[in-house]
């Protein structure tokens, strides 16, 4: 279970103006972004045509984080607020903790293909919700922390406060609404659709606190990453409990890239295939919070060119993760999240 | 006023073009006998295999280009003596890469820059300037590079000339440069030409999918054409291979502006090198000049009393290439008889022989006269007409001119490949005849406005005689008639107008995957596993009913729209229609209907065929690309020839 500072939540419950939370759901905004980078490396590092059915399960949870990014920074833009989502500092640095200590400073993500160690002891502590079911009880953090779902619902319960004076008229329109469906994304213009809106992040997050599907056949991310780790679909079983013993989730640990991790753009020498191609990607992700940002900022139809970047990262992220470094590794070239301006890689000496 | 007017910027780096190679050849679109080792790549050894990139994107972008020079009140301007220079040139920071497209798999010759955005950029701004780049293809096709530098390098060079549309210009810094570049441009444009070669084309080098770039920004105006300068064209004569010039250097444009009493010349992708490193061959002492004499034969030996020296072409200095894209400046305001006579004879590139004579090693279109039209590649739906621009010049002036237009199908046709697969025919190409419609001639104002060819498709298509591909290729060709041209004039073979024309198809009341859309999709997704592999299978019902709405967004868009599908802007607005129908009727089932299989035979007709292909021997990676798209065309040339 992941573990918010607790003044993240007094510095929710104690604000007196609408402006005091714009601070907060940019906080929700990055924290909902800051697991993106992280689970769609391992998905990219899936070779086509292997793991299928576990590629599958991460790209449904990688679209619920964007989701969740998307309805966090609408309930900010319907309150007034701008999302600022086209800045370097925008992106966590990986390996690193999650943004505003969300998890604690021990708490590592890194950028890494896929394993069943990675999602065990990363993915499914992002994932964990405060009274996972069948396995284990809630147990009360230390003093100073709380939980995600805690500080969702201290949002959730200071919007409900402030009322609906707070909800800038028109606001909708400027409002992302496209891609996720009206069940899951819809105009936010009130007090009640804010609360319908986070109760979608945390539900489809967390689960129930009795149900891990958020939705019939459906689980939660935790549930999904728990399916994969141990290799079977969750099923209910006689006792009104659940258990990993449906159909099985297998893995194929020859399908995935071995690609470096935790790569930074500088790490790869210039003028060589791997360079480019980490520049390119970085570029094409910057390009991608850029279009995002345009899209939460007055431009909510930009979201399609956000997609055209993320479909394109897809297929740059091929390219790259089969380019092997030839340093006798053995492994392929690994993804940067950077926020760049300039793509390079070649310098005038190459030839 | 055009990039070679002032003020401008030179600009430098590396372009990628990440194209597919299988769809480069023809018989690779009969999807019923398509194998899987046709997606292959060349360097696995199989043989017939999918080139060099079959798991290309389609990319054009640039990588690492800068501002390295420019040109302002009659002076250079160099690093560090403007803040423009040194500025980065780089793709948009908002959307998806451009793409680069061919026409047709049988006229790869005039490859398309789609939906490239491009701004001006560093540390503290994000776009001093913004443009959307036109769509344009490359012309002037040459084998400019003496030594490959890595095994199947693309020896064969370029050149792109476009506009930047739609232009915003941000606080620009402080430049000088950018200041006057704004001010002296009109219509919210920006003319642009740049160099492409050195491209490599070896999967193990770092060059792979990439090649160098050089290039000029200069300022533009809508009522001038886009894609070439209406100055002065130098025209060499070429061996008979067709892509090398018989003295060495190849074809350039010029802008004289005789206010400043100037002579601006683009030799950008008129000098050879020897390597990818784009290092300038030797070619002895280089001048411009404007010839005392009416005209001369090709390599004619004059002397000094025969020419006006403009300048030297300082191709020997360091680094003059990449600072300056090869664009110089002569100022004749000193010499009154250049003055007096520089808007009357031509201009010639001259070098120094060894006895203080000098040999034309280029001269200007024979008489001064030119006739262009300015965009070159059309891509026509049933019924539709588009009206080409033809401009027409002596010596650089617009002239009232008659040009004649006719059939010239010479620069496409062929396998686009010499590889040997038996089964598979290759269409032949311009027929039925009927299908296209143009008037033989068109007339061309003097006041400098162009001349209109109305280029129509007619009503009922070309009835699918290529059959397993879509439409038909029809090349047109054209010359001036009035006035005539002079004999031994040297026609750039380049200048014809390729046109593909759409297969009529009417759209189907209810239209289903096995009737309709697969026999669309399938073809896709044979051709760019990239997509089918990592995106959605276009071949597979299921895959793309899983991802409709992302398929359903992309093939709506326009086609200008770096997002749209498909990447190779080949699909017929019926057939377009068909894809978007399809997916907005579902079934009783909530879904995109399936329908029933339909048996191969009534999906395609056979290919009235052309003569039989000719192969040739090549090494393997050297397969699918332009080299062997015009080695097959030349061949085919000879055979016609022969026969």
């Amino acid at each position: 279970m992941l573990t918010v500072r607790r003044e993240m939540i007094e510095g929710v419950r104690q604000a007196a103006r609408k402006e005091d939370l714009y601070p907060y759901l940019q906080s929700a905004v990055e924290l909902e972004h800051a697991t993106i980078p992280p689970y769609l490396t391992a998905m990219f590092s899936l070779k086509a045509g292997t793991n299928e059915e576990i590629r599958r399960l991460i790209q449904s949870i990688v679209v619920e984080e964007m989701l969740h990014m998307t309805i966090s920074s609408n309930i900010l833009v319907a309150i007034g607020g701008s999302p600022q989502i086209n800045t370097p500092v925008f992106i966590p640095k990986y390996p690193g903790p999650l943004p505003r200590g969300i998890g604690g400073p021990d708490f590592i993500v890194p950028i890494e293909r896929f394993s069943l160690q990675l999602v065990h002891d990363i993915f499914m502590v992002i994932e964990e919700p405060e009274n996972p079911i069948p396995i284990k009880t809630f147990m009360v953090g230390e003093e100073e922390y709380s939980t995600i779902g805690a500080f969702y619902q201290a949002i959730q319960e200071k919007i409900v406060e402030l009322g609906n004076g707070i909800f800038v008229p028109g606001s909708e329109k400027r409002q992302v609404q496209k891609w996720f469906g009206y069940e899951h994304l819809f105009p936010i213009t009130d007090v009640a659709g804010a609360v319908k809106a986070i109760e979608v992040v945390v539900i489809e997050g967390e689960g129930t606190s009795t149900d891990p599907f958020q939705s019939p056949g459906d689980p939660a991310h935790f549930y999904k990453f728990g399916e994969i780790y141990h290799g079977k679909r969750i099923i209910p079983t006689p006792d009104g409990g659940y258990a990993y013993a449906g159909a099985p989730v297998p893995f194929d640990a020859s399908g995935v890239y071995p690609i470096r991790p935790n790569a930074h753009i500088d790490d790869y020498a210039p003028d060589t295939q791997a360079r480019v191609r980490v520049e390119r990607y970085a570029y094409s992700y910057s390009s991608l919070l850029n279009a995002l940002h345009k899209s939460f900022n007055g431009e909510p139809d930009n979201i399609d060119v956000a997609i055209g970047l993320m479909y394109e990262l897809k297929v740059q992220a091929v390219s790259l993760m089969s380019t092997e470094l030839g340093d006798g590794s053995g492994m392929t070239a690994g993804p940067s999240y950077q926020y760049v301006n300039v793509q390079g890689g070649m310098g005038p000496a190459a030839d | 006023m055009s990039y070679l007017s002032t003020p401008r910027l030179s600009f430098n780096g590396y372009f990628q073009a990440d194209v597919s190679t299988i769809n480069n050849d023809v018989r690779f679109y009969d999807s019923e006998k398509f194998k899987p080792q046709y997606q292959m790549s060349s360097s696995t050894g199989v043989s017939p295999n999918g080139g060099w990139a079959p798991e290309g994107t389609g990319v054009f972008r640039l990588v690492g280009c800068r501002i390295t020079g420019g040109w302002l009140d009659g002076a250079p301007v160099k690093l560090g003596e403007d803040p423009a220079i040194g500025l980065a040139l780089e793709d948009s920071d908002q959307r998806v890469a451009g793409k680069l497209v061919d026409l047709d798999p049988q006229q790869q010759a005039v490859s398309e820059i789609w939906g490239m955005a491009l701004r001006l950029t560093d540390d503290k701004n994000r776009a001093y300037l913004r443009g959307q780049y036109g769509v344009a293809a490359f012309i002037n096709l040459w084998l400019r590079q003496q030594q490959a530098s890595a095994p199947s390098d693309q020896q064969l060079a370029a050149v792109y000339q476009s506009v930047l549309e739609g232009v915003t210009w941000d606080d620009l810094g402080g430049s000088r440069l950018l200041e006057a570049l704004r001010a002296a441009t009109e219509d919210g444009l920006l003319s642009i030409n740049f160099n492409a070669y050195a491209y490599g084309r070896d999967p193990s080098i770092p060059r792979y999918t990439l090649g160098r770039i050089t290039g000029t920004i200069g300022p533009g105006r809508a009522s001038e054409p886009c894609h070439f300068v209406l100055g002065r064209q130098l025209l060499a004569k070429m061996l008979p291979n067709g892509v090398s010039p018989a003295f060495g250097v190849y074809n350039l444009q010029c802008e004289v502006d005789a206010k400043r009493s100037t002579v601006t010349a683009d030799f950008g992708n008129s000098l050879q090198i020897t390597n990818a490193s784009g290092d300038l061959a030797d070619s002895g002492e280089l001048s411009l000049a404007v010839l005392k004499l009416p005209q001369v034969d090709d390599g004619a030996e004059v002397n000094v009393a025969d020419v006006a020296i403009l300048g030297p072409v300082p191709y020997q200095e360091p680094d003059w290439y990449f600072t300056t894209a090869g664009v110089v400046t002569y100022d004749y305001s000193s010499d009154s008889w250049i003055r007096d006579n520089i808007a009357g004879q031509p201009l010639v590139v001259l070098k120094t022989l060894d006895d203080g004579n000098y040999r034309v090693v280029i001269q200007e279109s024979l008489g001064g006269l030119y006739a262009r039209a300015d965009q070159y590649v059309y891509r026509l739906d049933p019924g539709q007409t588009e009206n080409v621009r033809f401009y027409a010049t002596r010596y650089g002036a617009p002239i009232a001119a008659q040009i004649a237009a006719t059939v010239n199908n010479d620069g496409m046709g062929g396998a686009g490949t010499g590889q040997k697969i038996p089964d598979i025919p290759v269409p032949d190409i311009g027929v039925p005849a009927s299908a296209i419609q143009y008037l033989s001639t068109v007339d061309v104002p003097a006041d400098g406005r162009p001349g209109l060819l109305a280029v129509s498709a007619a009503p009922e298509g070309p009835g699918n005689p290529r059959g397993y591909i879509d439409g038909q290729l029809y090349g047109i060709g054209y010359s001036l008639s009035d006035p005539p041209l002079p004999a031994n004039y040297n026609a750039n073979d380049w200048n014809f107008i390729s046109v593909l024309i759409f297969d009529r198809y009417e759209v189907p009341e209810v239209p289903t995957w096995y009737a309709d859309i697969r026999p669309i999709l399938v073809q896709y997704g044979n051709l760019y596993p990239i997509m089918s592999h990592h995106v959605v299978d276009l071949g597979d019902y299921d895959s793309v009913v899983r991802h409709a709405n992302i398929t359903r967004f992309a093939f709506a868009l326009p086609v200008h729209d770096a997002n749209s599908m498909p990447v190779t802007r080949d699909l017929s607005m019926a057939r377009r229609l068909t894809i978007l129908k399809w997916f907005d009727r579902p079934g009783p089932d909530g879904l995109p209907i399936k329908g029933e299989p339909v048996p191969a035979a009534l999906t395609a007709a056979a290919p009235r065929e052309e003569t039989a292909p000719v192969e040739l021997q090549l090494d393997p990676l050297q397969r699918a690309g332009k080299t062997e798209f015009l080695l097959q065309l030349q061949a085919k040339k000879k055979a016609e020839q022969g026969d």
